[in-house]
């Protein structure tokens, strides 16, 4: 329900030429006064607190939205920020949420790739033990990491200027940004398939289109596969009991959709040509998207050594832990 | 006009499943202590009948066939962990696996009362043991140019030709095969039928083939002039094919396409608990059941749709033909990582199973449908073709 009006309004306000001024700053402000007015800023919150209150399972459908409409835009982690915050804390305005490195002396705090950094006003930062809300303004350092369109940064601070901390919710909401990511992925990669399904109905060499070419079928049926599995193991992340995705569920689907992100990405590309790499057709915003996704909020070698860990440290076998996920 | 992407949702085991889980750990608590890992790694190509009748015994053969047949009467979600649990412990279920997949549920769903009251009971106790007719010397990926052909005698069947490749052959009573009852070869997927052969019968020659890991897990069967009996026919006369599609999304979608290579999973798993697993050893682990974990997944939510009463076909095929890309990834992964810890020793038992799953890999994404066939399914699912 709440997935459909988001995909209206998304839809509405980030055409693919919106989406792209977004990526260089220009009317993104606009759009935002949009999401936060309609009251789509609080989609994660109790309904005592004037969200909708929704299960977690019911809140996976919030992320598709996102991944079908991909602007560099933090508005899942708006959502989990705003979750994890006090009402007091909470404000107006994009948050983006980044784990943080100390430095020895504890004096400052790295955060060595805050996704959507460049268009966040506040920044909530995590590790291990504490959560803490930086202004994303009044940094000791930025610059952009990758491509600056994806408005990626790495940021720094003083820790003195916080302003706020809690020493729990690291955990929470590390396994909230890792499924969210998952689950826009999924999306997008769904996007992506389509575009290529359709590019190959349409195109046409050699008299017929060339979707009817064996070679080219494979390679859309390979796609679907990963495509399908990203989805289930995305939805698998919000299909725990508890109040917020665990651990080891939301590293399985970050692990597995940032692997599909490859190949996914890397068929529809061959299967598009040339066209597929231009500016002005819309593949590539995707595809640019989700190889930042891809590494945003842990990359699969992040989490695929944190899978193994915990498979090796649980004394089951293997089979006996699948079974009870 | 991807509605195939969207519709598999995921879907959890009810309450008597996961009870199930449990009876079942414990028999196989019981059982499986006396077998050895080399015939743990052959799982449900492992041929055992005292095995298979001590499941039947416990009530676990034929386990979504009706009470009346004495059957368990099981949900299909209860069959799906009963098979996690056996493929994942290596217990050697290829005795009665085919019937109990689906030779047993094809009876029912186009049996006669006759031929359910006939066949069921003896799977259910585990004294009927089915392979299945399809692969042909002409006919493999290509089946509806198969050339056995059954004659209608005027009291019952003449059958001539030959299978191959059948698993288990040589082990069973009974084949349920696909042959040609009309027209010809040109006539394709029109003019089959599907028969249940006593391979008893006079005229029927079993002949097991040794294969390259040096087991003999199939056979050619020749029929000359086989008779058989009027009511050998299973279903309509010339709906052969709309049957055996039926059959394969059985076939296609259980865990089995995805637990092949568990044995050796476990025991490298076992050996890296042996010591301080490298990172590069627990990374690989990480990646092997982010893979796993997402393919059980894929293959419960098929499983639901099963339960709905829907015959998900193409999404069979999908989950299939990932799921054996994994187990033959499974071996091929381990392989090329064996040293990325040089201060490991593998054991002489476990570089065994190795060089044993490695081996027969390949197989995986053969039986049951080819990585091709099953591609050009999904391609049609998607409306290419």
């Amino acid at each position: 329900m709440y997935s459909d009006a988001l995909d209206k309004l998304l839809g509405d306000l980030w055409t693919p030429q919106a989406m792209r001024l977004a990526e260089t700053d220009a009317g993104a402000g606009n759009t935002w006064e949009a999401i936060e007015s309609s009251g789509f800023t609080n989609l994660l919150l109790p309904e005592s607190e004037g969200g909708p209150g929704l299960y977690l399972q019911d809140s996976y459908e919030l992320f598709g939205p996102l991944g079908r409409h991909p602007a560099p835009l933090p508005l899942a982690s708006t959502w989990i920020a705003r979750r994890h915050l006090p009402a007091s804390q909470r404000g107006v305005g994009p948050i983006a949420v980044a784990r943080a490195i100390g430095t020895a002396d504890q004096t400052q705090i790295v955060c060595p790739r805050v996704p959507g950094g460049g268009m966040a006003g506040k920044v909530l930062v995590f590790n291990e033990e504490r959560l803490a809300l930086f202004d994303a303004q009044h940094t000791v350092t930025q610059a952009p990491v990758g491509d600056p369109r994806g408005q990626a940064l790495r940021m720094t601070w003083h820790s003195r200027d916080a302003l706020w901390q809690q020493d729990a919710g690291g955990h929470s909401i590390q396994a909230w940004m890792a499924a969210a990511s998952a689950a826009q992925i999924s999306a997008a990669l769904q996007t992506v398939f389509e575009l290529s399904l359709t590019h190959c109905n349409q195109r046409r060499q050699f008299g017929k289109s060339i979707g009817q070419f064996q070679a080219v079928q494979h390679q859309l049926s390979v796609m679907a596969e990963h495509v399908l599995a990203a989805s289930l193991a995305a939805e698998l992340a919000f299909s725990t009991s508890g109040a917020g995705p665990q651990t080891l569920h939301a590293a399985i689907a970050k692990a597995r959709n940032s692997e599909a992100v490859a190949l996914v990405c890397a068929s529809a590309h061959a299967l598009h040509g040339a066209i597929g790499m231009t500016d002005e057709f819309v593949l590539g915003l995707y595809t640019r998207r989700l190889n930042e996704w891809r590494l945003d909020h842990g990359s699969e070698s992040h989490w695929q050594s944190v899978i193994g860990a915990a498979v090796l440290a649980d004394h089951r076998p293997v089979a006996g832990q699948l079974a009870a996920l | 006009m991807t509605d195939l992407l969207r519709t598999l949702r995921i879907a959890h085991l009810p309450e008597q499943a996961q009870a199930l889980r449990r009876q079942v750990q414990d028999f196989l608590a019981q059982e499986m202590p006396g077998f050895a890992s080399g015939q743990r790694i052959r799982s449900w190509m492992g041929f055992n009948a005292e095995f298979s009748q001590r499941l039947a015994q416990r009530g676990w053969v034929g386990v979504t066939l009706p009470a009346q047949y004495g059957g368990a009467d099981l949900d299909v979600f209860s069959r799906f962990v009963l098979v996690e649990e056996l493929l994942c412990a290596g217990a050697p279920v290829g005795g009665h696996w085919i019937a109990d997949r689906q030779s047993g549920p094809l009876l029912l769903r186009y049996g006669t009362d006759a031929q359910k009251s006939r066949y069921l009971p003896l799977i259910c106790q585990g004294k009927a043991f089915f392979c299945i007719g399809m692969s042909e010397p002409g006919a493999g990926s290509d089946l509806a140019s198969v050339s056995t052909r059954a004659r209608n005698s005027g009291t019952g069947w003449v059958l001539d030709g030959q299978k191959l490749w059948t698993t288990h052959a040589q082990h069973c009573q009974f084949m349920i095969a696909l042959v040609r009852t009309s027209g010809d070869a040109a006539d394709r997927q029109n003019g089959l039928s599907q028969f249940l052969i006593d391979l008893s019968l006079p005229g029927v020659t079993v002949r097991p083939i040794r294969d390259l890991s040096g087991d003999a897990h199939f056979s050619e069967v020749f029929f000359d002039q086989v008779a058989l009996r009027e009511d050998a026919l299973i279903g309509a006369e010339g709906q052969g094919w709309e049957q055996v599609t039926a059959e394969l999304a059985l076939e296609r979608s259980g865990p089995e396409r995805i637990y092949s290579s568990m044995v050796l999973l476990e025991a490298w798993v076992a050996a890296l608990r042996q010591g301080a697993a490298s990172h590069a050893h627990t990374a690989l682990l990480g990646r092997m059941v982010s893979h796993l974990a997402t393919l059980r997944s894929m293959s419960l939510a098929v499983t639901a749709k099963i339960a709905n009463g829907q015959s998900p076909v193409v999404e069979a095929a999908l989950i299939k033909d990932l799921g054996t890309q994994f187990e033959q990834q499974v071996p091929a992964w381990i392989h090329e990582s064996l040293e990325l810890d040089s201060a490991r020793q593998w054991e002489p038992e476990f570089l065994y199973l190795l060089a044993y799953a490695h081996q027969m890999a390949p197989s995986f994404s053969l039986r049951g449908g080819t990585r091709e066939i099953l591609r050009g399914m999904i391609a049609r699912g998607l409306g290419l073709r």
